[in-house]
């Protein structure tokens, strides 16, 4: 350790800029002139492209240069002198827009003296308001310096043009286009004067022009192209060596005949090959250029395909790196370990090492590890002594003489042992508890073995999962490990405040069990089981005593529950009765908890489950700490655990047999729901069917078939979940929420029910019909994918194929989101990853822009809150109620002077909250004293600390349930026939600030005269649905040749419909050069020029008649007792002006129109309301902060800016972090120009420089102020 | 339209009602009603015109409006319209010192809709104890464009700080504050 901290220095700033052909000379070593690499004798050719002089690669030689060995030598940049000058590929744009901003004549920008003071003058301003200058400022320069005439020096400017890749052309008026040679355009950027580069974004101290076209190649290191040898001793060469022997090459070629004074097609014919060599030499992917090929016929892979992409450099090398000390297997399962541990097989542990230093206190233990050395368990496999030097135990004869020269001061690298924290994490890693801090256990045989209470987290299974194990190296990272990555730390989760770690599957149906009231148990059982769970102490007197003591579950549940605790909730089995009866219930689901005894109801999902939020695991974890919570969750998962296995529980074929009269139940029901489907297919067929507004006859009947179908799968679904008893393990399963629901139990004994795909019932296959065993047309359910079996009585051959298409799409779907979900989690990361919190409370970004001035508007950490809130103040006060004694009730006055007292310091929502239960809580003096004493501290103790990393929080819990989200959902939003995108798509929508959503959707509230009849809403909806000439034409436009005019023929129930009248239709079409007619159910146009007809006939159906573009369709329905109108299509601004419409409550999904018409704050607005309405419609639990901050960020510079590379990220101060991200070359070319320089201060720059992060406890530095120090001096 | 009051009209009321400008006279000529109004900030005189026209607005109507200006004696004209603006009035109001209300500016109070919170522009004490309080310039606050609707509805200017009090789902209110920078 001491010998490599010795050097440690920061990097602090990061500058780009092009690098002139003066510094490529002057950090050569070596220029280079041969083409070849190797001579026969395999030794590096002197100035040849393996020059020694560039540093070496055989282990044992020296570098010519610095004369190190190949471990410590940095390797030793050469040079190739260019015969012509190359432009650079990557400046090409550039050089482009210079040569057109700039005098062929005089180089000077084409904008007047005048024109440059003020654009001088703008860029001043603007950096003075905006601390920075957009570059689109710089761009309209470019733009608007294009002129004919050169105002500086007259000289007449001719129109260039660009050929991809590299030529440039430029159009005299005389001669035509002429080519502009590469010394032209170096001559042409070279007299551009600095001044006005300035003008153009140029940095002309890091960035003159005239670079951007090399006269000087640099030749980068061997290292950089090291080249292999083959086993068979054939030498293989980099693919970027091989570029450069081409390159030298034709250079060459190209010097010689010019020195011979060839003719000039020659010299142009091979300069342009060294073009494109070069070209290809820094990007072989540039568009208009073949790729080089390998002679296997591999595109190579060059300069830039290395830094690009998933696999390039930032990506793969940069951003993530590889790491020493650890491990990876397949999990399984091992309940008897602690939560907070993990099972290290003992093959690993022998491997993977922890460095303890050797003191006078562990000498001897230490020696012991050595004697035993790398093989032998309890073992070491380095000693480290004070000077550095290690001693390799492997290959250490006697180890016995290692021992005895211990002394302290020494370092072990000692085997794993108990106790040890271990880094533990699945991938993918989608939020911060998927990687974990456990204390290791070493245990035989080759897996690791974790507890299942903590696979929700991982979100793992055992179904040859495989996991990783880091071991921190030192006590630092250890202990940052252990304080804030601990499982039990992590149990609840910053997504919702709730725990994510607690009790699934089989310990579940034995809480259940277990807590039953028919459950009873012996002294023997009670005993057996009190001593797996850990218990110490008494034995409750026993609830039935005759005729011999009998104690019941709960009673014994009751003993691992916190003495103090109250609580009171409704579990999983509560079947939600129209009328409570609480502590009576008859399914025992009313669970009460009064001084840490389980009074009734039983312990299911809703009490200990993961994941679920106000559950007495919460409840325990939010009143005794985390350290109380895992100990909780230890032992009755322990105690759990031997119920279960001594009781055992399965879940046989035969408890899926359905009673005879169910059978015919179901039966019956089905043949009913047949009956009707059958007249509905009769009305169909006759065409009677009433149409569903929006859709057609034969969509309408697919819609009602679809319903039917479903509900009969529900209704038999049903029948079997009655017909079995409450001692079903099926039932039992589903009813506390171990497993499964109700549809599984319906499907295996009732009725499969409908497959479909793409949501709708099975089309496809033979035309018009699904498979050749059915007639055409057939529209029965049996031909469009109807399970009419269960899964217990088997699938025909047809059913079981019309299962495997819907099944099919089912895996499809799985693979597409995960993909979908994975690039949405990766931008939001990206985007929001440098956001925290500083000391002052605010957001800030990592250049100190404030995104939000307190997070989350109230300051409060999501995941110190309790489930959102962050002081339960009913809670609190219920529990002063309990703990005080009853005294004389305070009077208003005093409550409200108290809580005066603590107003700025609280929210006024708390405050509103502590109002209200004071005043009913009719607490004494001292308990109202104790109450607002309590929330006051309790919310500050829920306050974020500062450097909490809250954009990447907030990141994690937006894209990790986007993971768990349905990815096709189309719903029905209030009325069945609107469809509006939902689920993951809609939520990538949004966050991507997608011009128009893909289904845009308004709703119109009317005012107090038009919301009150179903007749004054249709009519404004008419006002407002889009009317085109065509939704009110009978049929197509067509030319009356005889009167020369364009008739329409009308729709008269259409027009009525819509509410227009002839005389409006005649006043809507505004037509200048038109007569325009409306009789007997015609339109008539008659030209009052004689022109054309044709056009207008094409045209004339499009034409706008009324209502508001864009509106598809309306449809009026009854919400809440008003009536509202709901559309298809959106067009805020014009709605808003309508006449009868409420505009104060009308809304729309598409966000852009709403931040044009109502502005960012309402943009911000709708984006919250938007996401967490996605969120909350899947049933997905995410704190409303993180999608603030989400919001907020989208909208901080006025505009409604994307997530991703166009918006957020594109943006981001830090050159590296933008590479990293996407874009990767072209970002890097941009900020050489400008001469941009990286301010090191966000999280992806850091890593790639490999320094810590200035986030959470990586922000914490040292100061000293200088005065201070001045003083000591 | 079918209402006496035109759309312009109820635009123009809208946006006198909310940046606080005192009706001093109102005038209907020929192609326009010409409001006189009093600015409550330097009790300087404005003229507001509104153009009932779909069509576009060009540069006969700014041109028109700064002679009126001048007669009147106001420093600031605005033009209210549903119409476009043409590219050369846009322009030529900024030369003459006209501010033109885009046409989708809403005819009703937007602070009434439930989207919207309530904007204000900071007084300079207000601004300097802010930026002292955060130790910031104030380009590091969000920031909000001149051109959004509610920015135009009270008349915040580039390099104006304002105010939002928003309605809070976790903290029940919440000020916020944004830049108004050009766009």
């Amino acid at each position: 350790m001491s010998t490599e901290e010795a050097v440690h220095k920061v990097v602090n700033e990061l500058y780009f800029g092009i690098i002139s052909p003066g510094d490529i000379r002057r950090f050569s070593v070596a220029e280079i002139q041969t083409a070849d690499t190797y001579d026969e004798d395999g030794a590096p050719i002197t100035s040849g492209l393996m020059d020694g002089r560039l540093g070496t690669l055989e282990p044992r030689q020296r570098c010519k240069t610095c004369g190190n060995t190949a471990i410590r030598c940095p390797g030793h940049f050469g040079h190739i002198e260019l015969a012509v000058p190359i432009i650079h590929i990557e400046f090409t744009k550039i050089v482009y827009d210079l040569l057109r901003a700039t005098c062929r004549n005089c180089g000077r920008a084409l904008l007047s003296d005048n024109r440059i003071a003020q654009i001088k003058n703008r860029i001043r301003h603007t950096r003075k308001l905006l601390g920075t200058v957009p570059s689109e400022i710089y761009k309209n320069v470019l733009k608007e310096a294009q002129k004919k005439e050169c105002p500086h020096c007259g000289a007449p400017q001719y129109k260039i043009e660009f050929a991809k890749p590299t030529a440039f052309y430029e159009i005299l008026v005389e001669e035509g286009a002429q080519r502009l040679t590469q010394s032209m355009i170096r001559e042409r950027l070279e007299r551009i004067t600095d001044d006005d580069l300035e003008l153009f974004g140029f940095n002309p101290k890091t960035a003159r022009p005239e670079w951007m076209v090399l006269q000087v190649l640099p030749v980068p290191p061997v290292y950089v192209r090291p080249s292999i040898t083959l086993e068979s001793g054939i030498r293989s060469e980099d693919d970027l060596t091989h570029k450069l022997v081409d390159i030298i090459r034709i250079n060459q070629r190209l010097k010689e005949n010019m020195e011979a004074g060839a003719p000039t097609l020659i010299i142009q014919d091979l300069s342009e090959l060294l073009q494109y060599h070069v070209t290809t030499y820094f990007n072989n992917e540039a568009s208009g250029i073949p790729p080089a090929r390998h002679r296997s016929g591999r595109a190579l892979k060059t300069l830039s395909q290395r830094l690009k992409g998933k696999e390039g450099r930032f990506r793969s090398n940069l951003s993530g790196k590889r790491v020493d000390f650890s491990a990876r297997t397949v999990i399984s399962p091992d309940p008897n370990l602690d939560i907070s541990e993990v099972g290290v097989p003992l093959d690993v542990a022998i491997r993977l090492s922890m460095p303890e230093k050797v003191t006078e206190w562990n000498i001897d233990e230490m020696r012991k590890l050595v004697i035993n050395g790398p093989e032998k368990y309890p073992g070491a496999l380095y000693v480290v002594r004070p000077d550095g030097k290690r001693v390799r135990l492997e290959f250490v004869v006697d180890r016995e003489k290692v021992a005895e020269a211990l002394e302290p001061g020494f370092i072990i690298e000692r085997h794993l042992k108990d106790g040890n924290v271990a880094i533990f994490n699945r991938q993918p890693s989608l939020h911060r508890m998927s990687i974990m801090a456990h204390y290791v256990r070493v245990l035989p045989h080759k897996t690791f073995r974790l507890h299942l209470c903590v696979c929700p987290p991982y979100n793992a299974d055992f179904d040859g999962d495989e996991m990783n194990l880091h071991v921190p190296q030192n006590e630092e990272a250890q202990t940052e490990a252990r304080l804030l990555m601990q499982v039990q730390g992590q149990i609840l989760s910053p997504r919702f405040g709730g725990p994510i770690i607690g009790a699934i599957r089989d310990f579940i149906t034995a809480a259940y069990l277990f807590t039953r009231k028919s459950t009873l148990l012996t002294k023997e059982e009670v005993c057996r089981l009190l001593v797996a769970a850990n218990y110490e102490g008494p034995l409750p007197e026993p609830e039935v005593k005759e005729p011999k003591p009998l104690w019941t579950g709960k009673q014994i549940f009751s003993l691992f529950l916190p003495k103090d605790l109250n609580y009171a909730l409704k579990a999983t089995i509560c079947r939600g009765c129209t009328r409570c009866l609480c502590e009576e219930c008859p399914y025992d689901a009313y669970v009460v908890i009064k001084d840490g005894i389980l009074k009734c109801g039983v312990v299911d999902r809703r009490s200990i489950g993961a994941e679920q939020s106000e559950s007495l695991l919460h409840r325990i974890i939010k009143d005794y700490g985390s350290q109380a919570g895992r100990r909780f969750l230890n032992r009755i998962c322990q105690l759990l655990k031997l119920f279960m296995t001594t009781q055992g529980f399965t879940f046989s074929f035969d408890e899926l047999e359905l009673s005879h009269a169910a059978q015919r139940k179901i039966e019956k029901t089905i043949e009913k729901f047949e009956d009707r489907i059958g007249k509905l297919i009769v009305a169909f067929q006759n065409s009677t069917l009433p149409r569903l507004p929006g859709q057609t006859l034969s969509e309408s009947f697919e819609i009602y078939v679809m319903n039917k179908l479903a509900e009969a799968r529900d209704k038999a679904g049903k029948v079997a979940d009655e017909d079995f008893d409450i001692d079903n393990s099926g039932i039992i399963m589903t009813r506390s929420g171990a497993r499964g629901s109700d549809l599984n139990i319906g499907q295996m004994a009732a009725c499969v029910g409908q497959q479909s795909v793409r949501g709708k019932r099975i089309m496809r296959g033979y035309v018009n019909r699904t498979l050749p065993h059915f007639e055409i047309g057939d529209p029965s359910p049996k031909a469009r994918g109807f399970v009419y079996s269960s899964y217990q009585h088997g699938l025909d051959p047809i059913e079981f194929f019309f299962h495997a298409m819907g099944g099919r799409e089912g895996l499809v779907d799985t693979a597409v989101r995960t993909q979908q979900s994975g690039y949405m989690q990766r931008r939001l990361i990206n985007a929001l990853e440098h956001l925290r919190i500083e000391y002052d409370g605010t957001v800030r970004n990592s250049i100190g822009d404030i995104i939000q001035l307190i997070y989350g508007e109230d300051g409060v950490d999501p995941a110190k809150s309790d489930h959102r809130k962050a002081v339960n103040v009913s809670r609190l006060i219920e529990q002063i109620k309990i703990m005080m004694e009853k005294g004389e009730p305070a009077p208003k006055p005093y409550i409200t002077e108290r809580l005066h007292e603590v107003e700025d310091q609280l929210t006024p929502l708390l405050m509103k909250e502590l109002k209200s239960q004071l005043t009913k809580a009719k607490l004494s003096r001292e308990g109202v004293d104790q109450a607002v004493n309590l929330t006051l501290e309790n919310y500050k103790k829920a306050l974020v600390e500062p450097g909490e990393a809250v954009g990447i929080v907030a990141a994690q819990s937006m894209g990790e349930p986007g993971t768990q989200m349905t990815l096709r959902t189309f719903h029905y939003a209030g009325v069945r026939e609107q469809n509006v995108t939902l689920g993951l798509p809609r939520l990538i929508e949004i966050v991507d600030a997608r011009r128009t959503p893909s289904t845009p959707i308004m709703t119109i509230y009317l005012d107090k005269e038009h919301r009150k009849s179903k007749e004054k809403a249709t009519e404004i909806a008419r006002n407002i649905i889009c009317t085109n000439v065509e939704d009110i034409a009978e049929a197509l436009p067509y030319i009356d040749p005889e009167q020369g005019r364009v008739v329409v023929k009308l729709n008269s129930s259409m027009m009525e419909e819509r509410g227009i009248t002839p005389e409006e239709l005649a006043d809507a079409l505004h037509l200048p050069n038109y007569t325009v007619n409306v009789n007997e159910g015609r339109l008539i146009l008659k030209p009052k020029k004689p022109t054309d007809l044709k056009k207008l006939l094409d045209g004339i159906f499009a034409h706008y008649v009324k209502g508001g573009p864009g509106i598809r369709r309306v449809l009026v329905t009854e919400e809440m007792g008003e009536w509202v109108i709901r559309t298809d299509g959106s067009n805020l601004p014009r709605v808003l002006e309508v006449e009868g419409v409420d505009p104060t409550r009308t809304i729309t999904n598409h966000i852009h129109e709403i931040a044009q018409t109502l502005g960012v704050e309402a943009a911000r607005n709708a984006i919250i309301k938007e996401a967490m309405g996605v969120l909350e419609e899947q049933g997905l639990d995410v704190d409303i902060r993180h999608v603030m901050l989400v919001a907020d960020i989208m909208t901080s510079t006025g505009d409604v800016r994307q997530i991703g590379r166009h918006g957020i990220s594109g943006e981001k101060a830090s050159v590296l972090a933008r590479a990293a991200f996407e874009i990767t070359v072209p970002n890097i070319v941009e900020a050489a120009i400008n001469g941009e320089s990286d301010p090191l201060r966000g999280v992806t720059e850091n890593v790639i420089v490999g320094q810590s992060i200035p986030i959470g406890t990586g922000l914490v530095d040292l100061y000293m102020s200088s005065a201070h120090r001045e003083k000591t001096k | 339209m079918n209402s006496k009051v035109t759309l312009e009209e109820r635009k123009a009321k809208v946006l006198m009602k909310l940046r606080g400008y005192k009706l001093l006279k109102r005038e209907e000529t020929k192609n326009a009603i010409s409001f006189t109004v009093k600015m409550p900030k330097d009790k300087k005189k404005a003229l507001i015109w509104c153009i009932p026209t779909e069509s576009t607005v060009g540069i006969q109507y700014t041109s028109q409006l700064s002679k009126a200006m001048k007669e009147a004696e106001t420093e600031r004209g605005i033009i209210v319209t549903s119409g476009r603006y043409t590219p050369a009035a846009k322009v030529n109001a900024k030369k003459k010192g006209i501010e033109l209300i885009p046409r989708n500016f809403p005819s009703f109070n937007i602070f009434e809709h439930e989207f919207v919170p309530k904007h204000e522009i900071l007084t300079s004490e207000e601004r300097e104890k802010i930026l002292a309080k955060y130790r910031m310039k104030p380009y590091q606050l969000p920031r909000i464009k001149a051109s959004d609707p509610a920015a135009k509805a009270i008349g915040a200017n580039p390099g104006d700080m304002v105010r939002i009090i928003r309605e809070s789902p976790t903290a029940g209110k919440y000020v916020a504050y944004r830049y108004v920078v050009e766009g």
